[in-house]
């Protein structure tokens, strides 16, 4: 049995000031605050686009170096969005071998400086040769999921707003979240579009940020109950629905039957909203509504932070920020301090149960976590 | 930093070309609704060069109508400064033509000229020289252009503000200014916020870096070494000019450093002219001394990309009511346009290349 033992995070910005290394020392050395490093055996990075984004690879072995503990055995993990999960995965599936492993997550986006090269970067999850060629980007992506959502259920583009709504609502009082403001629906409707009838408010901005959590073999405070891994067709035009998100269905089932809960014991759910419509399907797929109904559940307040079974409550990817590599283990580290009741500004009152879901690309991969306290 | 002899501006004068094109028009060549994409940037519309008006003719009106203010023979003036980013000529001063075309430094042409270059802050740049010169006694006035033709490239967010215009300054021995400028000081870093390299048409930018660690830095850094320096506090200023990129920051960063927009928007003039780079925090200070009342006291804090700022503390004299009416006002150049369409703003920018040019460059 897995436990999380520390966590750190840092506030998810433009670190103009802050190499990727800086961040990944500050996110670790919180995390480490209560724990000496020399009982730390193993270190595993989390991190999407170092290559591309700051022309850093062996990531690992550098941040390892800058921690001091460059002797000790360090590598990347990388599955975009989801390398937060999969480190988890990988950090659990190695306790057998290493008694403490801290899981680093970092992504420094503000290295890039144009427009056009930040939009290469994070479209460089789709598949180059058969979608990017094509002048397809990930947001593009997005707006044609959006289309279908729409078509399908008969939807407007203000019923996306409700989402993205709630989650700056829920953002206003955490301290490490990038927008900590909230919008109108006027404000969603009158935002521009990215790619039609994808909005700007559908969409996270790219952010710099880090977070880390230490993994213990020995029983600790927080408990990782059950992981599920489920992959699904990475390019979207070969998947026989657009809107399959069967895949996370089946990641969900497997941790919580692993973790032996049923989903009526879930506190919270933290899903992986790298746009509205992702969202909806996330939250359809875990079976927190019907198809086609998340977006009237949320205007219902369904999913709010006091409602029946909130969802991010820190404020998700939209809000809290979208540092995507790290983004899996922001989550770990946020469901870590909501089970210990340190979530200031967004805690669950008596959180003791949660998921945190953690998508790469649309959703090709998802790795989902049953945290316990 | 403080002259041995005081110093002031002894005449002020601006010019903006006539030809203005709509925020709402750029936006729709490039398909884009101009409401939702960028009216949070405060800038409604901006001034477009004739296409026979570049920096230097705008330097020249501009010197002009400071001319006329001062009241004294252009003979007299031995230093002509230009700062601009778009000078005619790559390699050949600006300000040679126009000490020629003024008549600076008399028959004989005595006199220093150079173009200054620091992106947006050229123009309070070469105050600060003139500053030097006079106040060391080496000459006893000088004249200071800030001018731009500002370049944005298609389709880029500065097509939305990069505008023409400029502003003079003779300054000279503070018994005859209609400001004195009491006390200044200067503030840079090696910032790449924003940057032209050799050739290139259009300049760069990094999104974001642009506001909190390049503009909020710079200005709110050498505000507040100037009044910890002389020892005042927002409230002892009449007025505040900061440079103006768009119409939204200056009042952001006078919100933090306490000035209230009361005391910002009489010389806030970018939202109704565009950007004009060197030309900007000069033309806000002109748009006050159009204005202000003997006694009244102006803080100026220029921006320029690099980066820096500059910071003025100015007085107003009684001298500027007997020739403010000398020259034209800001407001009379902002109030006289003409629009243009998307089309003749490229011809006029010479965004469109011929095969041959027929416009006889």
């Amino acid at each position: 049995m897995a436990s999380i033992i520390g966590a750190g995070l840092v506030k998810v910005s433009n670190h103009w000031n802050m190499s990727i290394e800086d961040l990944a020392y500050e996110a670790a050395e919180q995390a480490m605050k209560d724990i000496n490093s020399e009982r730390i055996d193993a270190i595993i990075v989390a991190n999407a686009f170092s290559g591309v984004a700051n022309g850093q690879e062996n990531l690992a072995a550098h941040i390892a170096s800058s921690l001091g503990m460059a002797r000790k055995p360090s590598f990347k993990v990388e599955l975009e969005g989801a390398s937060g999960g999969a480190a988890l995965l990988a950090a659990c599936s190695m306790l057998s071998r290493y008694e403490r492993i801290l899981i680093v997550g970092v992504e420094k986006l503000s290295d890039v400086t144009s427009l056009e090269d930040i939009t290469s970067v994070v479209s460089s999850s789709i598949n180059r040769e058969h979608e990017g060629i094509l002048g397809a980007t990930i947001y593009s992506h997005h707006a044609l999921m959006m289309r279908e959502y729409m078509r399908r259920y008969k939807l407007e583009e203000r019923d996306f707003g409700y989402f993205p709504i709630m989650m700056h609502e829920n953002a206003v009082n955490v301290p490490h979240a990038q927008l900590r403001f909230k919008v109108s629906m006027e404000d969603y409707i009158e935002s521009p579009y990215v790619s039609t009838p994808l909005k700007l408010m559908d969409v996270p901005s790219e952010a710099d940020g880090a977070a880390a959590i230490v993994i213990s073999r020995s029983d600790g405070p927080v408990k990782v109950s059950g992981i599920g891994f489920s992959g699904n067709e990475a390019v979207i035009t070969h998947r026989i629905d657009q809107l399959d998100m069967e895949n996370i269905t089946a990641a969900f089932s497997s941790a919580m039957r692993e973790a032996g809960i049923d989903i009526k014991d879930l506190d919270f759910v933290q899903i992986h909203d790298t746009s509205s419509v992702l969202a909806y399907l996330q939250i359809e797929s875990l079976g927190l509504s019907d198809k086609g109904k998340a977006p009237k559940d949320t205007e219902s307040g369904k999913f709010r932070r006091d409602g029946e079974i909130p969802i991010n409550p820190e404020g998700g990817m939209k809000a809290r920020g979208y540092p995507v590599g790290a983004s899996g283990v922001y989550q770990l580290a946020e469901s870590y301090m909501q089970l210990q009741g340190t979530a200031d500004g967004y805690q669950v009152q008596g959180a003791k149960n949660c998921a945190v879901v953690s998508l790469g690309g649309l959703a090709s991969s998802c790795v989902v976590a049953v945290l316990r306290r | 930093m403080r002259p041995d002899r005081q110093v002031g501006i002894v005449g002020w004068g601006v010019y903006v070309p006539m030809y203005r094109i709509r925020s709402e028009e750029l936006a729709r060549a490039w398909g884009r609704d101009w409401k939702r994409h960028a009216a949070g940037i405060m800038v409604e519309e901006k001034s477009v060069p004739g296409i026979d008006e570049d920096t230097f003719t705008i330097a020249y009106e501009a010197a002009s109508n400071a001319i006329r203010r001062a009241r004294i023979d252009p003979s007299k003036i031995n230093a002509v400064y230009v700062g601009t980013e778009s000078k005619p000529y790559a390699v050949k001063p600006t300000s040679t033509i126009l000490a020629e075309a003024l008549g600076i430094g008399g028959q004989k042409r005595a006199t220093t000229g150079a173009d200054f270059e620091f992106a947006c802050k050229a123009g309070t740049e070469a105050m600060q020289a003139v500053i030097g010169l006079v106040g060391s006694n080496m000459i006893d006035y000088g004249l200071v252009v800030g001018a731009d033709t500002a370049q944005g490239a298609p389709g880029d967010a500065l097509e939305y503000t990069a505008s023409s215009g400029g502003a003079a300054f003779v300054i000279g021995p503070a018994e005859e200014s209609v400001a004195i400028i009491k006390a200044s000081c200067s503030y840079v870093t090696d910032t790449p916020d924003f940057w032209r390299r050799q050739h290139e048409r259009y300049p760069a930018h990094t999104r974001a870096f642009t506001g909190e660690p390049a503009y909020f830095h710079h200005i709110i850094g050498a505000a507040r070494m100037l009044m910890e320096e002389i020892g005042t506090k927002p409230e002892d200023y009449d007025y505040a000019v900061f440079h103006q990129p768009n119409g939204k920051f200056p009042l952001r960063v006078g919100q933090r450093l306490g000035f209230p927009p009361e005391k910002i928007k009489p010389g806030l003039i970018t939202p109704y002219i565009g950007n004009t780079y060197s030309g900007s925090s000069l033309i806000g200070l002109s748009a006050i001394l159009d204005i202000a009342s003997p006694g009244q006291r102006i803080l100026v804090v220029s921006f320029g990309s690099g980066a820096g700022s500059d910071a003025f503390h100015i007085e107003v004299t009684d001298k500027v009511e007997e020739v403010r009416d000398l020259a034209p006002k800001v407001m009379d150049y902002v109030n006289r346009k003409k629009y243009v369409d998307y089309t003749i703003y490229a011809r006029n920018r010479r965004m469109i290349t011929l095969l041959k040019d027929f416009s006889g460059y």
